[in-house]
Formats: C-alpha cells, structure tokens, sequence
C-alpha cells in the first residue's frame, strides 16, 4: 500500500511497538519521525473510533464548507452500507466501474446543481455525497444476491449490480443516480410525503431531474431528447426500452415476459387509486412527468433552461402535503412570472391534456 | 401453510406476487418458513418507509390451519424475523397486476 501512487501517512502506520522503540533513539531525526508518527496515530485512531461510532456524521464533518466532496463506498456484495470506503474526492478512477459510475454521474448531479440553479450540494449547505456501490440482499441461507435495485435510504444512494437477467448494474445509468440524488434535495427542500399525489409528485420530480442531468450532460435538445428513464438498467429486450417512458406514460415495457406492461397513467382518467406503491407513487408519477415533458418539448432547445428552471422553483415553493393540482398551479404561475404569456400558456395546455385544469 | 407476498416499490415501482403452499416446497425451504411464521411477532407490524425513497413495500399474507396473519412491512421495518421468508418468497416473485 505504502508503495502505491495515492499514498495516505495513515495508510502506513508502523506497528505501535515499533515506534515505541524509535521515539526512544538516541538520533533525534529517527526520534522526531516517531513522535510524530504517534501523533498521527493516535489522530487516526481518535478519527477510526468516530467513524465506526457515527459514520455518516463522520463524513458529513470531512464535507464541512468544501464544495463537490464525494464518498464512495463498496458494500461488497453485502447489505452493509458502510464496509468500506474506495473512493474518496479528488482520488483517481480505478479498475471498478461501479465506483468510477458513482463517482462520475453523482458528479455531474453535483455540478448540474450548482451551475444552474447555485445548489452547493444536497443541502445547499455542502453535505457530502454518499454512494454505496455492490449492494446485495441477503437470501436465507446466510449469504446475499446482488441487489436489483437502487435506493436513497435517508443519508446515501445504494445501488445494486441487478441479476444480469432482466437489470445491469443500476450505476450505469446517469438518470437512476441523478434521480436518486433528487430525492436527497427534496429532503432538504418540499421533502413531499412519500404516499398518494405528494409522493407521486416526489417521484415526478426525481425523474424531472434525473433526466435533465443526463440531457444536459450530452447537450441533447428536448424536441429529439429520448424521454426514457433508466433504458441502460435493463438487460435489453424487444419487449422493454427503460423503466418509465415520461413522453408516453405506459409505454416503457410492454407485455413482457417477466416485467408486465408498464402500469403508468398519462392522465388524471386513469389516476391508479389502490393501496400498493404507497397508493400509486412510482404509477401516478407518470401523469406530472408527461406533463413536463409535453412543457419541453413543446418549448424546444434545452429544457433544462426554461422548463427545468420553472419546475425547480416549483419544488421550493411546494409543501410536503402538495396535490397534482398545487404543482400545477405553481408551475402555471412560475412559468408567467419567470418566462412570460408564452411559457405560461405552454404549461397551462400540458396540464389541460393529463386532465388538469385550473 | 399457504403464504402470500405482494411486493411493490422499488425503483421500478413494479408489482410482483407469489402465493406459496409450504407442503409443495423443498423440506428447508418449508422449514424456514415456517420458523419465521412462528418467530415473528405479528403485532408489530410497521409499514413507515421513514426517509427512505424506492426502497420495498412488502404485504404479506400467511395461512395455516389455527390461524390467518396479514402485515405489510417496508425494507426499513421488516423485522429480521421474516428476512428469511422474504427471501424464499423473492425467488418465486412473478410480474402482477395493479
């Protein structure tokens, strides 16, 4: 380790015998060395202890007024969140792809955030950027299978390398990061509940994000943009193109052989009503984001501009009881008064086609 | 016993289903599921996904000849009692239909 190009002093700490010995040598440089090698080591082991204590506290003290500080950690195939950190901001890229993913896509949410809207992270305060990468489920035999999932669970971003069956890694796909990490800002901002419209809308606004971080990482215009969120998650099929299509709700999957067809509404007829999915959150959600896809399209150019702007000031202004009907009233409103007549007009029509008017 | 698991959620949002009898199971499969009927406290079921986004919703229905249990859970609050039933019960989950 100690030979390697990113060497860290307390990587290399001798065994504590050892430096005992030296800091008694009769050559001061050998006793200088020593003593402050005991220094550092007694500031790792104070620092190892707090961190075992309060890991993510410890993590969130590194970010304190830092700008773009990102931790990645290595679940190795566990459902251990924090077995290990590999990588840490400003280290290099190695050789796994899932934590060179991690570190990269929650980079550019991080960097989406800030140059546009003057986010300093999740926050806005800094907070450090957590991913855990190799994710798995444990099975009843005492060992795990690779999670076929991604999830924000509060504090950091956990990803699983899918079954190579039906999901790939969930790292692959800038989007599923990017609207991962949405769910963090909007814990720190409407923090809508996670139940009937308000969680639907909290699911709408992480695919809002999610996707606009992707569009305006590879500069893609809106009216040719592809609207599909997750498309790299799937193992690719005739019969599947992305986890949810927000131009064309329902249409992601269709009749497949071990997804279904996808069961998102494009309008308020087909609201889903019943009590699985936290009544609807990842269904219903399908309705705001045709919505905000009809808006930039219809716009054109780069909808993280205009619609993007619009719909993020919408999600401060919300509240955590928000119905489809308050986001719309605010992006209405929002669009006239950030844009003008034009924009406003643009975005009261894509409401009055899901069904929506005011 | 006949065990029934509805999981929704996830990123996917997706609803997938199984409905199990334990006598058409391998006998350690049917063993482990039992032992985590009769371990589990079935008055403390939770279904809060507290801060957690797209994690698992699980409802959970279990008869047997004495009794009928029905409980619905979140990753966050299953209880690690039933972690090897969700297991078993992962394996035989099929698309559903909201």
């Amino acid at each position: 380790m100690c030979n390697q190009a990113h060497r860290h002093s307390i990587h290399c700490i001798v065994p504590p015998y050892m430096t005992d010995q030296l800091v008694r040598s009769s050559n001061p440089d050998i006793r200088d060395r020593a003593l402050a090698t005991l220094k550092i080591s007694a500031a790792f082991r104070a620092e190892r202890k707090f961190a075992q204590s309060f890991p993510s506290l410890m993590v969130y003290a590194l970010s304190a007024e830092q700008g773009k500080n990102r931790v990645i950690y290595d679940a190795r195939q566990t459902d251990n969140l924090m077995k290990a950190i590999v990588r840490k901001e400003g280290e290099p890229a190695g050789d796994d792809e899932a934590v060179n993913e991690a570190y990269e896509y929650s980079g550019d949410t991080y960097d989406f955030f800030e140059k546009l809207f003057q986010r300093n992270s999740l926050d806005d305060k800094g907070m450090t950027l957590i991913s855990t990468v190799h994710v798995a489920e444990s099975d009843y035999r005492g060992g795990y299978v690779p999670m076929s999932n991604a999830f924000w669970n509060g504090e950091l971003m956990a990803y699983g390398d899918g079954d190579g069956i039906i999901f790939n890694r969930f790292t692959q796909s800038l989007d599923v990061v990017g609207h991962e990490l949405t769910h963090g800002v909007q814990s720190f901002t409407s923090n809508l509940n996670y139940y009937g419209q308000p969680g639907a809308l909290n699911e709408h606004f992480s695919d809002v994000f999610g996707i606009l971080i992707r569009q305006w990482k590879t500069q893609e215009r809106a009216e040719t943009a592809n609207w599909t969120i997750g498309s790299e998650v799937l193992v690719p099929a005739e019969t599947r193109r992305g986890i949810r299509d927000m131009l064309n709700p329902g249409k992601a999957y269709v009749d497949d052989p071990d997804l279904g067809t996808d069961p998102q509404p494009g309008h308020m007829n087909d609201l889903y009503t019943g009590p699985y999915d936290n009544n609807g959150v990842h269904i219903n959600s399908g309705i705001p984001n045709r919505v905000f896809a009809l808006v930039a399209t219809e716009l054109g150019g780069n909808a993280w501009e205009v619609a993007g702007r619009i719909w993020y000031d919408t999600l401060l202004q919300l509240t955590n009881s928000s119905q489809f009907n308050d986001c719309a009233r605010l992006t209405i409103q929002n669009a006239g008064s950030l844009f003008g007549e034009a924009e406003k007009k643009v975005v009261q029509n894509a409401w009055k086609t899901v069904g929506l008017t005011l | 016993m006949k065990v029934q698991l509805k999981q929704s959620g996830g990123f996917m949002g997706m609803l997938k289903e199984c409905t199990l009898d334990t006598h058409a199971l391998e006998p350690e499969e049917a063993d482990t599921i039992r032992d985590s009927v009769n371990r589990t406290d079935w008055n403390q079921a939770d279904q809060n996904s507290g801060r957690s986004r797209d994690g698992y919703h699980y409802y959970l229905l279990v008869e047997d000849q004495q009794q009928t249990y029905s409980a619905e859970y979140t990753d966050q609050t299953l209880p690690e009692s039933l972690k090897p039933l969700i297991a078993i019960l992962k394996r035989y989950l099929k698309a559903g239909r909201f």
